[in-house]
């Protein structure tokens, strides 16, 4: 096999890929369908999202490492990489737990004063609860894309 | 999509197959290896994201519950065990 034969090959993978990253599933998509607020439950699901992706990356990391063949130091950062992500989306999934425990009673504490059980007050001392633990989610979803974004970057180089 | 990259996956293992029975050298065959790799983590990767967006899609405006938050954290904490065990131990 000559050289330019060797090169023309390498001009045909290269096509492939770029055709190929054409029509890939990017997290961002993934994200774009679970985290839609025109359906109900949007928050957690976006959040749960969020760990179910990661969770795509760090299996992929968990082969990296296991491979015989991979360089020490690449090994290294990929460890200290999924470490650091692994802690953020744990916080993730702690405060989107915290946040539909929240809502169940919110929902339990409204059936109560439907049924004069519970009062407006209580109620809204739950609605207030809910809108702090939403608020939260939100910071925790922002705070999470660069760690996963950092993964990504070392598993595919 | 991960049709597309299993056979992509395939020609380029086969491509360093013939280039390596036609005498390339051990350094140019270490592409194909490569390519094959890169096309392999992406294959995999691939098919399992878009696994998770029909996921995602079908159970559109269904509640998330306890239960699936703590399975789901338990797995990431087991797997996170798993790969800093296999660093160097101080």
């Amino acid at each position: 096999m000559t050289v330019r034969q060797l090169q023309f090959i390498f001009l045909l993978a290269a096509i492939a890929l770029y055709a190929l990253a054409g029509c890939v599933t990017t997290p961002q998509q993934v994200l774009k369908v679970a985290c839609d607020r025109n359906y109900e439950y949007a928050t957690e699901r976006c959040a749960k999202a969020i760990a179910d992706t990661y969770r795509v990356y760090q299996k992929r990391a968990e082969e990296f490492v296991l491979d015989p063949t991979r360089p020490e130091k690449l090994k290294r950062d990929v460890r200290s990489a999924e470490e650091t992500a692994t802690n953020v989306i744990l916080d993730l999934l702690d405060a989107t737990k915290a946040y539909v425990l929240i809502k169940q009673d919110l929902d339990a504490l409204e059936k109560l004063m439907a049924a004069g059980d519970a009062t407006p007050k209580e109620v809204g001392e739950k609605s207030k609860e809910l809108q702090v633990a939403s608020n939260d989610l939100d910071l925790w979803i922002e705070n999470t894309e660069p760690h996963i974004q950092l993964l990504i970057k070392l598993l595919g180089s | 999509m991960s049709d597309y990259l299993f056979w992509f996956t395939l020609v380029t293992r086969l491509a360093g197959v013939i280039a390596a029975k036609n005498g390339v050298a051990p350094k140019e065959l270490e592409y194909f290896k490569l390519l094959t790799d890169v096309s392999r983590i992406t294959m995999f990767t691939q098919a399992d994201l878009k696994a998770l967006e029909a996921k995602y899609e079908a159970e559109r405006g269904t509640p998330v519950t306890v239960e699936e938050l703590d399975a789901l954290s338990a797995d990431i904490r087991a797997r996170n065990e798993r790969i800093q065990a296999t660093g160097e131990k101080p």
